[in-house]
């Protein structure tokens, strides 16, 4: 669904992307990486709102160079940006229903049943007529995550959309995303990765660093982590658990008690190896 | 104020010092002051610098907006330091751009000091070392604490930084740069800014200037004003209106401000505010008793019965109004109409309210007017016209002629065929004379001659024109030179370059030669005028070309001490 | 198609158009009773620019990133709030200064040349700016309006899928 080669794209002497080359889809696809990694260049550039200064591009097959294929692309695409920015004026149906509009739903009686399937797929009826600005921040995001699931698109792009949702609005989004043939996210939380994701792609300084399954970014670590009473200096990394014992990473001394790495461990492991170069 | 609301204010302060608004307005203040300064008529100087500040207020209220605009982003929106306290906080951050305005207005005040004042007023009662008195001095550094203030003010109504900025920029500038529109009886004592001298009116536009007193400042008549006045600096009035300034400050910030201090500054920002209002009132150079009557029209003594009639054709300049006056005043012509050259320099309206203005003001009859057609071959300069129809000097009356129901040319060929030996002396464009001898040929013949100011003969053009009243109409010049009426033509050649003794008539104008007058003289006073005879033809620009022996007399020379002898027989 | 107008008319913000024409009346209602012909030459162009800046920043659409990937171009949505804002610009222009307009459109196409490519605060900076500069300096504000506005026409072109 996503092909990149080789996709380049600075801004001034930063190159925000740097020869980045992935294939992803069908399924949902996490990018992980830390702040300033290229996540947020990569996902637009995945939704047509930035052109690559280099590489080849095609999403859902099409060029998105080419401004017929673009507006293919748009008319099956949903993105959800960083900070999406709505009308505060608007209601939550008002500003979908505009949104929709713009996305073409020219049938009117056919808009507005989507409009308000989409409200209720976000759990949003109950607030679908008061004004944007009275809402919370998480209801906010959910009028913008509803936006981008307007007429089902074939591919999702979605910028950190566990923003600002409690729990429970977390575990709904697992399951509306599961609906979208092609979920390409970025997120901090590697739970949601664990729980959401088929694929994981980890970018650090406009680099991708691992493509695979969760389960291999948890396996690069397999056999480095080890839990102690204490601290071990000789560690890469240590933290205190919530059970209060140390956990390490690194190449563990003889006799430790080696345990079973998980998401963070071989996402850490991965970061720390960037840092030490 | 808390340790905390003073270290935000230090940062403000730091910040809005820092905001490149008020440099770029202090550059452009800089800028005006430097082109006020190549002013030197009356007060300019004087006026022009207080006005000039106008770029650097708009800087220091930008960079408030901007502070106060910080407050719309919701950022540690539960912090103890709560609005109030943040509001004081980056009020007392403008203090810093108060004092700037502070230093810049000492600097300047020092800088008068120095090169020794600013002229101001006109002579005879002018001097050359104005100097802006202390209250004139305080009102920028009181309106920069306003400029402060009302960016707070425009950010909290408008809930948009933008909004606040267009906004403050047009204010500004309305009450700023254009400041002399509020001088007016019913806004003066509300102006936010106040730009003195005031004028008050001492005397009618003939008034002699020297029976003024000498310690007087004056302001003589002229495009904007007809009447003479007295400049008067009045540090009480400035005072009052810093207290008015002081009062606005202390409203608006009732307005920023919540809670008791809101209370207690709206009314007490109110009363100074009135307080400061009736003061100035009452502290007004406007009602000193000192006026000079009106000088008596000059008034009109009855014609001769033998008169000869005449039509007077002109476009109505100043010189034209002089020699509209001068034969007035002749008891040997009488003129039974004024036509208009549409084509010339005011066309038809204003030259009707202009031909009132003058018949009346000199107390003579209303006169038949009439209007020619308007199309002018070649459009006059915007500003000459513009300056004729408002700078003529003359009071304008509540009253206008209603023009005559037929075409200018019409009238003429009416007044022919009713008055023998009818002379036409024409000022302007020959458009209704050419017109007339191309539409009635019969009625063109009764004139019995015509005097015309157009033309020129070896006088150099000036941006390719020979001379405006032959280049508006040649082909009509052309049609009356080819014409069988006997013929004068006075071309600038003829005309001599100096000031007429019927110069104080239009105390306004000052043109390098006086054409209309001296053509006026010349047609009642044949014997002044030195010609030579031939068969002319004109070309597009005006100029004449002898093709010739002809009827057509062209002066070459007018005897300059017999048209002052006739200028001071008929208006002495 | 006409189901997109009304909710672009409430998308715009109208404060700062709102603002410039509070301005204007209140700047004629200073003038009315002064039975001045016209407005005086040097608030023209502030006036003018105020219009245009106001313009420019009703241009600002704080919903943009969410709309960067609909079908519907940036360049199309730019065009129907500039078809709702630019009349109504020109409308109070005419009622409150009566012109002129070939100034009044070279500073908005400044303005909308400058949006695009440096953002909606510069590009409402820009005629208010150029206003202020000449006002200060003694230019003619509507220096070469024609070729001004044709030449921020270009550059409107070609930054309109910015």
């Amino acid at each position: 669904m996503i092909e990149a080669v080789e996709l380049t794209k600075a801004f001034g002497r930063t190159r925000a992307v740097d020869g980045v080359s992935l294939s992803a889809g069908p399924g949902v696809i996490g990018l992980l990486g830390p702040n300033g990694a290229g996540k947020t260049t990569l996902l637009r550039m995945a939704a047509t709102v930035l052109a690559p200064d280099a590489g080849r591009l095609r999403v859902l097959g099409l060029d998105p160079a080419r401004p017929d294929e673009r507006l293919e692309i748009r008319r099956r695409l949903g993105y959800l940006p960083q900070s999406p920015g709505l009308y505060p004026g608007f209601t939550p149906y008002d500003m979908v229903d505009y949104v929709a509009i713009l996305k073409e739903h020219s049938d009117r009686r056919a808009r507005q049943q989507e409009v308000r399937r989409v409200l209720a797929a976000v759990e949003l009826e109950d607030v679908m007529h008061r004004k944007i600005r009275s809402l919370s921040g998480g209801k906010r995001q959910r009028v913008a995550l509803a936006t981008a699931m307007l007429g089902n698109p074939d591919l999702l792009v979605l910028d950190e959309p566990a923003n600002g949702l409690d729990p429970d609005q977390r575990l709904r989004l697992r399951s509306l995303l599961s609906q979208a043939p092609t979920v390409l996210m970025s997120t901090h939380n590697i739970s949601e990765v664990t729980a959401l994701c088929h694929q994981v792609v980890v970018v650090f300084d406009g680099r991708v660093r691992f493509a695979g399954t969760p389960a291999d970014l948890a396996g690069l670590a397999a056999g480095r982590v080890w839990e102690d009473d204490r601290q071990d200096p000789e560690a890469i990394r240590s933290w205190l658990t919530a059970a209060g014992s140390y956990r390490h990473l690194g190449d563990p001394p003889t006799g430790a008690s080696v345990v079973d790495p998980t998401l963070d461990d071989g996402y850490l492991l991965l970061a720390r190896e960037e840092h030490t170069g | 104020m808390s340790a905390a609301t003073r270290e935000l204010a230090r940062l403000e302060g730091r910040r809005m010092l820092r905001h490149p608004a008020p440099w770029a307005g202090l550059a452009l203040t800089l800028l005006v002051a430097w082109d006020v300064w190549g002013e030197d008529w009356s007060g300019q100087r004087y006026t022009g610098l207080v006005a000039a500040l106008t770029p650097l207020l708009l800087g220091v209220s930008v960079a408030s907006v901007s502070a106060f605009g910080r407050e719309l982003v919701p950022v540690a929106e539960a912090a103890p330091l709560g609005p109030s306290e943040r509001a004081r906080a980056r009020l007392a951050g403008g203090l810093p751009l108060v004092a700037l305005v502070a230093l810049v207005v000492a600097a300047g005040a020092v800088g008068l000091r120095l090169v020794g004042g600013v002229p101001l007023g006109d002579d005879p009662g002018r001097t050359l070392h104005a100097h802006h008195t202390p209250p004139e001095l305080l009102q920028p550094v009181l309106l920069a604490a306003v400029a402060v203030v009302v960016g707070a003010v425009a950010v909290r109504v408008l809930r948009h930084t933008l909004a606040a900025a267009i906004v403050l920029t047009v204010l500004w500038f309305l009450v700023g740069g254009t400041y002399w529109l509020f001088a007016g009886p019913g806004t003066r004592w509300v102006a936010v800014v106040q730009v003195q001298p005031f004028s008050v009116e001492v005397g009618p536009i003939r008034t002699d200037p020297s029976t003024f007193p000498a310690d007087w400042l004056l302001s003589a008549p002229g495009e904007y004003q007809d009447h003479w006045a007295r400049l008067v600096v009045s540090p009480l009035v400035a005072l009052a209106h810093d207290a008015y300034l002081l009062g606005l400050v202390l409203l608006l910030l009732g307005v920023v401000l919540a809670g008791a201090a809101r209370r207690a500054l709206l009314p007490l920002g109110l009363a100074v505010a009135i307080g400061a209002v009736a003061l100035q009132h009452v502290a007004a150079p406007y009602d000193d008793g000192e006026r000079v009557e009106a000088a008596a029209p000059l008034g009109i003594a009855p014609d001769d019965a033998d008169a000869t009639p005449i039509v007077v054709d002109t476009d109505l300049a100043g010189d034209d109004l002089a020699a509209l006056a001068f034969l007035l005043r002749r008891t040997d012509v009488r003129v039974e109409a004024v036509t208009i050259a549409g084509t010339g320099l005011v066309g038809c309206d204003p030259g009707v309210d202009l031909v009132a203005d003058l018949v009346l003001g000199l107390g003579a009859a209303p006169l038949p007017v009439a209007c020619g057609r308007e199309d002018a071959a070649r459009p006059w300069p915007e500003d000459w016209r513009r300056f004729a129809v408002a700078g003529s000097g003359m009071a304008r009356r509540d009253t206008t002629f209603t023009p005559a129901p037929v075409a200018a040319p019409e009238l003429i060929g009416r007044l022919a065929a009713r008055h023998a030996g009818l002379r036409v002396v024409a000022l302007g464009p020959l458009t209704n004379l050419g017109d007339l001898a191309a539409d009635d040929p019969a009625a063109y013949a009764r004139i019995a001659d015509i005097t015309s100011m157009a033309g020129a003969v070896e006088v150099p053009d000036v941006d390719g024109v020979a001379e405006w009243n032959a280049a508006a109409d040649p082909e009509a010049f052309a049609t009356v030179l080819a014409g069988r009426v006997p013929l004068t033509v006075v071309p600038d050649d003829a005309i001599p370059a100096a000031v007429p003794p019927v110069a104080w008539l239009v105390p306004t104008y000052s043109p390098p030669k006086w054409w209309d007058s001296a053509t006026a003289a010349a047609s009642v006073e044949p014997d002044l005028v030195t010609v030579e005879r031939g068969s002319w033809t004109v070309d597009g620009s005006g100029r004449l070309h002898r093709d010739g022996p002809g009827p057509v007399r062209v002066a070459t020379a007018l005897d300059h001490d017999r048209l002052d002898a006739a200028f001071e027989d008929a208006l002495g | 198609m006409s189901a997109v107008w009304w909710p672009t008319v409430r998308a715009i913000s109208w404060a700062p158009l709102a603002g410039a024409v509070v301005c204007l009346l209140a700047v004629t209602a200073v003038l009315s009773p002064l039975g001045a012909r016209g407005w005086p030459a040097g608030l023209v162009g502030i006036g003018a620019a105020a219009l245009a800046g106001a313009q420019v920043a009703g241009m600002r659409d704080p919903a943009a990133p969410l709309l960067a990937a609909v079908p519907t171009s940036a360049a199309v949505r730019r065009g129907r709030r500039l078809v709702l804002l630019g009349p109504t610009g020109l409308a109070v222009w005419l009622v409150t200064a009566g012109g002129p307009v070939l100034g009044l459109l070279a500073l908005l196409a400044c303005g909308l040349a400058t949006a695009l490519w440096c953002g909606v605060a510069a590009g409402a900076a820009v005629p208010l700016a150029w206003a202020v500069v000449a006002w200060s300096a003694g230019w003619d504000w509507e220096v070469h309006a024609a070729l001004v506005g044709a030449a921020a026409g270009v550059v409107i072109v070609l930054g309109r899928n910015r």
